[in-house]
C-alpha cells in the first residue's frame, strides 16, 4: 500500500515535470495548432530567389508570407528579418534585415512588395534595416562568402506594442518580454550570383 | 577667397566624413568575414557537416528521436581568420520562445582551441574536454550537446549553430551562461559562420 502511494507520486512528479519541459516548448504536444510561418517565394531552407535580393538591385521585393494557426488572443504580430552570419564591429550583434511590429493580430500574412513606409494603414510599423532605411533589406551576401541563412521570426503577442518607427532592434525585442503566445521561423539561404 | 576656400574644404571634409559614417553603419560587416568588416577579400568562415546539407533535414540519429542520449553530428570548418585564438559554437532552436526572445540553447561550448578545423561526431558531454574546451548547460541542464527534439505535431524547427572565432579565450568557467558568454565576447569576434539543420520528429 505505502509503495503504492509512493509509485503514484513518483508518476505525478514525473508527469509535472514531463508537463512543464513541453510548456517550455511553445506548441508542445497537446497544445493547440502551433503557429506555422511559410512563403510561396521559396522552400524553407533553401536558395532565395534573386528578385527577393540584391541582385535585382532597386527592383528587390519582399517575399509574399503567410501564416496559419494563429494562437488565441493574439493582438499583433512582430516579424524579424535577419542574417546570423554577420557579427557586426567584433560583437555578436547580427544584420537586421527587417523589422516589423504591430502587425494586426487578425493578418494571416504579408504581400509580396511591402511598401518602405514606417507607418501603414493597417496601424503596422516598420523599423530600420541594417542599411538604416525603413523596411526590407533585400539579402546581400558577397559570392565569396558562403550562402548566409537569412532567419525570418514570426511572434505572435498579445498586447499592441506602444513603440515608434525611430524603435532600434534591441528595444522592440526587449518590449515583447512577456508578451509572446507563439513564434515561428522560416529560413532561406543567398549569396550573391558573382 | 581664403574665407570662402576654408568654408568649402570643411564642407567637403564633413561630407566625406558623413559618407564613410553612413557606409560604416550600412555594409557593417555584410558578410561571414564577420568583425573584418567585409572589407576582407577572403572568402569567409564556413561551417558545414557531412552529416546533412546545410538548410536540410537532421537524420533521426543526431536527435531525441534516437533517445536523450544522441551523438552530435560531425561538424568542419574552413577560411578561419587570422590571429583566431578560439571558438564559440552555440547551437540554438529559434523556433521555440520561452515567454521571452530568448529561445532554446541545445549546445554552448567555448574554447575550443583555435588550431581546430572541426568537431568530431558524438563530442563527449562532459564540461571540460582535454583540450580545453568548455561545454556549459543546455536547455536540458546538461553540459553539452542536447539533440533536436521538436514534437511531430509542430512544423520543422530551425537548429542553427553558430561558430564565432575569437582573437582571445573567455575567462569564464562551465557555469557560464549563454547570456554571460556573449557579453564576455563583445569586442573578441572577427568572424562568423552559421549552419543550419531542420527536424521535426518522425511521430
Amino acid at each position: 500500500m505505502g509503495k503504492l502511494f509512493i509509485g503514484i507520486i513518483s508518476i505525478t512528479l514525473i508527469t509535472g515535470s514531463a508537463l512543464a519541459q513541453d510548456k517550455g516548448k511553445i506548441g508542445g504536444r497537446g497544445g493547440p495548432p502551433p503557429l506555422t510561418l511559410t512563403s510561396t517565394a521559396w522552400p524553407d531552407g533553401t536558395d532565395i530567389p534573386p528578385k527577393y535580393t540584391q541582385a535585382a538591385g532597386a527592383m528587390v521585393v519582399s517575399p509574399k508570407l503567410d501564416w496559419i494557426n494563429t494562437p488565441a488572443n493574439t493582438q499583433t504580430f512582430v516579424l524579424l528579418m535577419h542574417d546570423p552570419d554577420v557579427a557586426r564591429n567584433k560583437t555578436t550583434d547580427d544584420q537586421t534585415h527587417w523589422i516589423v511590429w504591430n502587425i494586426p493580430g487578425t493578418a494571416k500574412g504579408l504581400p509580396e512588395g511591402v511598401p518602405l513606409q514606417p507607418v501603414m494603414p493597417d496601424g503596422t510599423i516598420q523599423g530600420k534595416n541594417g542599411g538604416n532605411a525603413v523596411g526590407y533589406r533585400g539579402p546581400g551576401a558577397p559570392a565569396r562568402f558562403p550562402k548566409h541563412h537569412y532567419t525570418i521570426e514570426l511572434f505572435a503577442l498579445d498586447t499592441k506594442l506602444d513603440l515608434g518607427p525611430d524603435t532600434p532592434r534591441d528595444e522592440v525585442m526587449k518590449a515583447i518580454n512577456g508578451h509572446i503566445l507563439g513564434k515561428a521561423v522560416y529560413v532561406g539561404l543567398f549569396h550573391q550570383p558573382n | 577667397m581664403f574665407k570662402k576656400t576654408v568654408y568649402l574644404v570643411t564642407v567637403l571634409a564633413l561630407t566625406v566624413g558623413l559618407a564613410l559614417s553612413q557606409d560604416k553603419g550600412k555594409g557593417g560587416p555584410p558578410g561571414g568575414g564577420g568583425g573584418k568588416g567585409g572589407q576582407a577579400k577572403g572568402p569567409g568562415m564556413s561551417l558545414s557537416s557531412p552529416d546533412f546539407p546545410d538548410g536540410g533535414i537532421i537524420p533521426d540519429k543526431f536527435t531525441q528521436a534516437a533517445g536523450p542520449t544522441s551523438p552530435s553530428p560531425k561538424l568542419e570548418w574552413a577560411n578561419v581568420p587570422m590571429g583566431t585564438v578560439s571558438f564559440v559554437l552555440i547551437m540554438h532552436d529559434p523556433d521555440a520562445a520561452i515567454g521571452g526572445p530568448e529561445d532554446v540553447l541545445h549546445w554552448m561550448a567555448f574554447n575550443i582551441p583555435g588550431t581546430a578545423k572541426g568537431l568530431d561526431g558524438g563530442v563527449p558531454t562532459t564540461a571540460t574536454l582535454p583540450d580545453g574546451t568548455i561545454q556549459a548547460k543546455n536547455r536540458g541542464g546538461n553540459p553539452g550537446y542536447m539533440g533536436p527534439g521538436n514534437p511531430a505535431i509542430n512544423p520543422y524547427h530551425h537548429y542553427t549553430w553558430e561558430l564565432y572565432a575569437l582573437n582571445s579565450t573567455l575567462m569564464l568557467g562551465a557555469d557560464a551562461t549563454r547570456e554571460d558568454v556573449l557579453k564576455a565576447m563583445v569586442g573578441k569576434t572577427t568572424g562568423k559562420a552559421v549552419l543550419v539543420g531542420r527536424f521535426k520528429r518522425p511521430q
